[in-house]
């Protein structure tokens, strides 16, 4: 015992650390890059669903008419006669429709209204950004199981970030802006793990911190037993039961007038229904804290019941932090920060596993070989391979015919054969020990992919494209162009390599 | 047995954690990984538990506040179990790190709930 | 253009300035560089590097509040990120 005892005293603080970082982030870190990946895209769920419906011209701001009310309660009821779960969500300057949603599965099927005609907008069928964001959260694994492993990756993540700033806690500040892209091997890799986890510390930190926190209750279990006993869980969970006795829904219009009267002017966020009420929620884009505040009224009478406000000091923090990881708050010019602070997180997952195998490469033996193998190929899927999948998501969008029944899950299965695919790809090419040539492979498709999407979206929305407003279009064209680009110069960078070793 | 902490000079500022001695036989570090892992849910939910019976505040609100102390409570217990040099020192620096979740509770009760 | 988009702008802009100097004063960097900045140079600069960042926090608070500061936090990574690509650049050209 004493002997064991030596074997890990004798180690220093720094090294403990250091193997610590590199086994939990490892591990955690595949897994998490998807994660970060997801969550990056999701940052903008409303504008890629958008992208993803071209046929999409009109939409208003204004408060919808009571034409366009009516025909969202007869199709909310439509569905509540099915049993299922709906809700409505108003128009927002993001999102300027009315949309009946209803959660499908690990999807979201919802039907846009034109807020002022009240007529269905004939709208393909898509998973949009939502498919990202629930990625993201239960990596398609289920709300219990996929939301319970990501909890556990978040913790991960926390481990691992503790862990790194130790290691690097006395180059932290000498080294916040140093990078060397000429330096030896894992050096330009080690600047740019470093200026990624650094620079972006306190957003890394945020969002796992935040993200683990909002589902705190999965990890706690009788947590949340109480939590519904007490009445004090997020509003709207556990509410909806079964429409069988569902009274029917009173008109619309005043309700959403007297909210509008409570939450203010563009205040009010979605509609939620309950056999015996209806319930305006704020607007989450309204504040930073995403209060959930609500106005409940009678199903029967159409009359306020109550109003929900959960102003505690506890309370208050819970909606901060849910405010901070989600960004509904946000402005553009901070979405854009967060998408570029998850681009940065992404980096350093990326660069991390990479060093990691870098340095495995070096010293593993033949004993080791199928491991490595293992490693090399799911990085490569996971680095490169499993954005690829995303584009293939966008490129399946346009391409699939519009009016296929399927649609959702053709464009859903389109993510996970695709990953399937590069993750094999990755793996055969790890065994025939060629895997460099694999990142090249992989990382000019998705150059391709990424730098064809603006002509793709062109040729396929011209017949709208007079009619549209440009912005967001422009906004997803441009961001892949320029990701797609980058990845380019990364091709070039690898190929440059693939020419030395064979020199060598 | 005394602490044996390799003291870092000014050049391993630079060097990559790879690059230190004793990284390639850290016999014990998953089996300390392992018992973190197997201590730190555990920790968390007793936090969950014992916190919110302290404070004055709604049970939802004291639910809030105990997990949020889990969740940071959790990383630092396996940073703490892996990275002291010795095991009981680690489970020490676990136990203390528990416990300074209750001042913070200690600290609502003086206050009250707002 | 909105209170906060100009916020976004200031912060973005004082922490660039402000990690720029930081970057500058690395002897790393510096002993790449074929001429050194003045003694007085590097003593204003290193006032620059503290001040310029909490300026732009307190300018971020009080033009946006709450939301400003985390503009503040968030717009230091990719001025950050920046700072080094240019440092580098510079470094290479030097070298």
């Amino acid at each position: 015992m004493n002997t064991a005892r030596a074997v890990t005293s004798g180690l220093s603080l720094r090294t403990r650390m250091g193997w610590l970082h590199a086994w939990v982030g490892f591990v955690c870190g595949l897994l998490l890059l998807c994660i970060f990946i997801t969550g990056t895209l999701a940052v903008f769920d409303t504008e890629i669903t958008r992208w993803m419906q071209p046929e999409f011209t009109g939409g208003s701001l204004a408060r919808p008419s009571d034409a366009a009310l009516a025909r969202a309660s007869a199709l909310v009821s439509e569905q509540e006669a099915q049993h299922h779960r709906v809700s409505v969500t108003l128009p927002s300057a993001r999102d300027p429709v009315l949309r009946v949603v209803q959660p499908e599965g690990m999807d979201v099927i919802t039907t846009a209204i034109d807020p002022v005609t009240g007529e269905v907008l004939n709208l393909r069928k898509t998973v949009g950004g939502t498919l990202f964001f629930r990625f993201h959260y239960t990596l398609r694994m289920g709300r219990m199981f996929g939301v319970v492993l990501v909890e556990a990756l978040g913790i991960g993540l926390l481990v691992t970030l503790g862990s790194g700033l130790v290691i690097h806690l006395r180059a932290l500040v000498p080294n916040l802006v140093m990078f060397r892209p000429n330096g030896a091997s894992p050096r330009a890799w080690m600047d740019a793990h470093v200026i990624a986890a650094v620079l972006f510390l306190p957003f890394t930190f945020m969002v796992a911190w935040t993200g683990v926190v909002i589902h705190a209750d999965r990890i706690f279990p009788f947590t949340a037993e109480t939590r519904q006993e007490g009445g004090g869980g997020p509003p709207g969970r556990g509410q909806h039961g079964h429409h069988r006795d569902a009274l029917p829904i009173p008109a619309l219009g005043p309700i959403l007038d007297d909210a509008t009267q409570l939450f203010g002017e563009g205040g009010t966020g979605f509609l939620q229904f309950s056999p015996r009420s209806v319930s305006v929620m704020r607007s989450d884009a309204s504040t930073l804290p995403q209060t959930r505040d609500r106005a409940e009224y009678d199903r029967r009478t159409g009359k306020r019941l109550k109003v929900t406000r959960q102003r505690s000091g506890p309370a208050q923090t819970r909606q901060v932090m849910t405010g901070l990881h989600m960004a509904h708050w946000a402005p553009t010019p901070m979405r854009w920060l967060y998408f570029l602070s998850g681009i940065a997180g992404s980096v350093m997952f990326g660069t991390g596993l990479v060093m990691f195998l870098l340095k495995r490469r070096r010293t593993a033996t033949s004993r080791h070989f199928l491991a490595l193998v293992l490693a090399e190929g799911l990085t490569l899927g996971t680095v490169i391979g499993l954005p690829v999948a995303c584009a293939a998501v966008l490129w399946a969008n346009r391409l699939v015919p519009a009016s296929l029944t399927d649609r959702m899950t053709t464009e859903s299965a389109c993510l996970f054969l695709v990953w399937g695919i590069c993750v094999v790809h990755a793996l055969a090419r790890a065994l025939q020990k060629h895997v460099l040539h694999g990142w090249r492979e992989q990382a000019a498709l998705l150059a391709v992919l990424l730098c064809l999407l603006p002509a793709l979206d062109i040729a396929t929305r011209w017949q709208w494209l007079g009619q549209q407003k440009q912005w967001d279009y422009l906004g997803v064209d441009a961001a892949t162009l320029m990701l797609g680009l980058m990845v380019l110069r990364g091709c070039v960078f690898l190929g440059r390599s693939i020419k030395r070793e064979a020199v060598k | 047995m005394k602490l044996q902490m390799h003291r870092s000079s000014k050049k391993d500022r630079n060097r990559m954690p790879s690059q230190e001695p004793g990284t390639s036989a850290p016999s014990l570090l998953p089996a300390r990984l392992l018992i973190a892992l197997l201590l730190a849910w555990p920790i968390g939910l007793a936090i969950t538990a014992a916190v919110p019976s302290l404070l004055p505040a709604s049970h939802a609100d004291g639910l809030f506040v105990a997990q949020v102390e889990a969740v940071l409570i959790m990383p630092l217990a396996i940073l703490f179990l892996c990275g002291s040099s010795t095991l009981s020192r680690g489970l020490l620096a676990t136990l203390a790190a528990f416990l300074a979740t209750f001042p913070l509770a200690f600290m609502f009760l003086a206050f009250g709930s707002p | 253009m909105s209170m906060f988009a100009i916020v976004l702008a200031e912060s973005s802009l004082l922490w660039g300035v402000g990690l720029a100097c930081h970057g500058a004063l690395q002897p790393a960097w510096l002993r790449r560089q074929t001429v050194q900045p003045a003694i007085s140079l590097q003593q204003w600069m290193k006032r620059l590097r503290v001040f310029l960042p909490l300026l732009a926090l307190i300018l971020a608070v009080a033009l946006a509040g709450g939301e400003g500061l985390v503009a503040w936090i968030a717009s230091a990574g990719p001025a950050g990120v920046l700072v080094a690509l240019a440092l580098s650049a510079t470094a290479r050209k030097h070298a």
